[in-house]
């Protein structure tokens, strides 16, 4: 099968995958005590009865779940995720909104993450069991060891309380909220200092684990004979290790790269309930708290899609590192 | 003695591990003349793949270092040298082929990609002339339409076709000399008969000197002039092939020699003389040969057999069996 064919087939698969995960969602989230409006209606118990039924009936809330899906489905057929019972616009107007804010730091914290675990394994693995590799392996060792809330509080509590280098949460200063604030350069550096500690935060415990990956799978490597074929050829070793070793230890690095983003991505809402900002995984467990059925569903969509192709990405990253592989 | 290529001499390459220190090598002196094959035998562990790495000077470290000896290639020690001049002998005057061919290939780089880098390294050739060199490389060594494979990755190759090219890459230099440790053992036995054949072609065709390292006793009959055999990380007999082979002096070379049917098809493991390969770490006293010896005596377990030459034929044993037939 050739390229074009495989990444056809992926897209097409895309779409099953997410009748899939909107089926399981739309179960999920009736599963749960009360709706939208009982949520609402919840301070004022002696509202009519009636009047509560005719909203439910407005919004289709007095239908079973599964024609509630199913109507939804027919809606997401054209595109439209419908819209928030809370705040009355489009979710995908909601979505639009935020999704930038959680692909930026996602993004930088994997250009960030790679960026630093790939030199530091591969001076852990070339120089193995040297100092440097000592404190390498022990730094990535902390850094798997803690979970990410509490990297995040330990960030914010050494760069933003006691350097006061960086804000501690959200992603502007209050000097540009509101209308008609200009978009120059003080505007962008500032969202970047708000950008860090979330980036870095999830960052670290990604590189972590890669740093440790990059290390083991060099070593692996470095035994194989076609390095030693390398070496006997006359390369210099610094040939040796980043033109021959490399590329080929850095597949399982991609691979558990592309296992990663799910989890990350999966991991939003924790990251920005930390840092208080304003991305998908902060407006999805909001949309929980208040029974935003469509909100919920539209967001995991979108996730999910972004998922998908990330891994498109990777699988074809991966042929072009490795002839062998075939689709 | 005629004009030697190689000397090594009393050649020791140990290994620190964790459970001690593997003396792989202690004490070789071997030497390799002008133009010749030079057979090295000996059973699985006795240092042959060790002696060869320990030419090129690619002995693994850690754990492994040559603590002692002296490598003379043309005269010039190799073990003096800077790292940076060592690297101009690797793959330029002495180049090596491994025995399993399936692995020693990168497998993301083209067979184009892979030859030109050694050509281009040490021959100062452009990209293009690099390219055409390689193509002609893997014409000499009997790759078909050499002009659409030189861009095929490894996998695309079968094993003996992907040994053919790593002789292409080992010989593209012209190398002074060539280092094959076990070439065909991974081959199949079709297969080998012509690898062996190519390898010997081209030796005589571009005057190459050659280190053979093989289990296979026949082969060496085959491809040397002169043939080392090892024990445990001694060289414990050498001389001419048909010498050694007809009238051996040292009672391991006899017993090699009774381990292997007379009529040999398939490739013979020489597991059949007594007892096993001893463990390196802690190696018999004496002679390292003597708990396997049927001819072993009081001298044999306390001291090391002194080496005697007999005209071009070197032994190391208390008690040289003179006069055996085979
Ligand atoms: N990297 C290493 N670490 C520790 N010991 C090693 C290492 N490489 C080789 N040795 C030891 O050195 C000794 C000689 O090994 P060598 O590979 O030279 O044997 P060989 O004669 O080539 O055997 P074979 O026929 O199986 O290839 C063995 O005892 C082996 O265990
Ligand atoms: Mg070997």
């Amino acid at each position: 099968m050739g390229m074009r064919e495989y990444i056809l087939k992926r897209v097409i698969l895309i779409i099953p995958m997410l009748m899939g995960i909107s089926f399981i969602v739309f179960m999920l989230m009736y599963l749960m005590p009360g709706d939208a409006v009982d949520l609402m209606l919840a301070l004022q118990p002696d509202t009519d009865p009636a009047y509560v039924a005719h909203i439910k009936s407005i919004y289709g809330l007095d239908k079973p779940w599964y024609i509630q899906y199913f109507y939804w489905l027919k809606q997401f057929a054209t595109f439209n995720l419908g819209s928030s019972f809370l705040s009355g616009r489009d979710v995908s107007e909601e979505i639009g909104a935020r999704v930038v804010n959680t692909l930026s730091y996602q993004l930088l914290a994997v250009v960030f993450s790679i960026g630093v675990a790939i030199p530091a394994g591969i001076v852990s693995a070339v120089r193995q069991y040297s100092k440097t590799d000592n404190l390498v392996m022990t730094a990535a060792l902390l850094g798997v060891s803690f979970p990410i809330f509490f990297l995040g509080l330990m960030n914010i509590f050494i760069f933003a309380l006691i350097l006061g280098w960086l804000p501690s949460g959200g992603a502007h200063s209050t000097v540009f909220l509101g209308k008609d604030i200009p978009h120059d350069f003080s505007y962008y550096f500032d969202y970047l200092k708000h950008l860090a500690l979330p980036t870095l935060t999830l960052g670290l415990a990604s590189t972590a684990y890669n740093a440790r990956l990059v290390r083991s799978s060099m070593l692996n490597v470095l035994r194989e004979d076609y390095i030693m074929t390398a070496r006997a050829k006359g390369l210099k070793e610094r040939i040796v290790i980043y033109k021959h070793a490399l590329r080929n230890a850095m597949l399982p690095v991609i691979t558990v790269t592309g296992m990663q983003i799910a989890l990350t991505l999966g991991g939003a809402p924790i990251t920005e309930t930390v840092f208080s900002w304003p991305g998908l995984g902060k407006y999805f467990v909001y949309a929980i708290q208040h029974r935003d059925y469509f909100v919920i569903v539209g967001i995991t969509v979108v996730l999910g899609t972004l998922i998908l192709v990330a891994n498109v990405l990777i699988d074809i990253s991966y042929k072009w590192l490795d002839p062998r592989v075939e689709f | 003695m005629a004009d030697n290529l190689l000397e090594i001499k009393g050649l020791r390459t140990y290994f620190y591990t964790e459970d001690g220190i593997v003396r792989a090598l202690e004490g070789i002196d071997i030497h390799i003349e002008q133009g010749e094959t030079l057979g090295l035998v000996g059973e699985s562990g006795c240092g042959k793949t060790v002696t060869a790495l320990s030419v090129l000077r690619l002995v693994p470290d850690p754990p492994g270092k040559i603590i002692d000896g002296e490598i003379l290639f043309e005269g010039v020690n190799l073990l003096a040298l800077s790292e940076s001049d060592m690297r101009q002998i690797r793959g330029n005057d002495i180049s090596m082929i491994f025995q399993d061919p399936q692995s020693a290939l990168n497998p993301v780089y083209t067979v184009d990609n892979q030859l030109r880098e050694v050509i281009e390294l040490h021959q100062g050739l452009g990209k293009k002339e690099a390219r055409q060199k390689a193509i002609e490389m893997l014409d000499l060594v009997g790759i078909p339409d050499p002009d659409a494979r030189v861009d095929d990755f490894p996998h695309q190759f079968s094993g003996g076709m992907k040994q053919r090219v790593m002789i292409a890459m080992a010989l593209s230099c012209n190398p002074k000399m060539l280092v094959a440790d076990e070439p065909t053992t991974n081959l199949d036995v079709t297969v080998q008969a012509q690898v062996l054949d190519m390898i010997n072609n081209l030796k005589r065709e571009l005057g190459t000197t050659v280190l053979l390292i093989t289990h296979n006793l026949g082969v060496i009959a085959e491809m040397s002039d002169h043939v080392g055999v090892m024990y445990a990380g001694r060289l414990v007999e050498y001389g001419e092939v048909d010498i050694v082979f007809h009238a051996p002096l040292h009672p391991y070379t006899i017993a090699l020699h009774e381990a292997i049917p007379k009529v040999t098809e398939k490739k013979q493991k020489l597991g059949v003389i007594k007892g096993v390969v001893p463990n390196l770490i802690y190696p018999p006293s004496g002679c390292r040969f003597h708990p396997r010896c049927d001819f072993a005596t009081e001298v044999c377990e306390k001291e090391q057999p002194n080496g005697e030459w007999i005209g071009d034929h070197y032994v190391e044993c208390w008690h040289k069996r003179e006069g055996t037939k085979l």
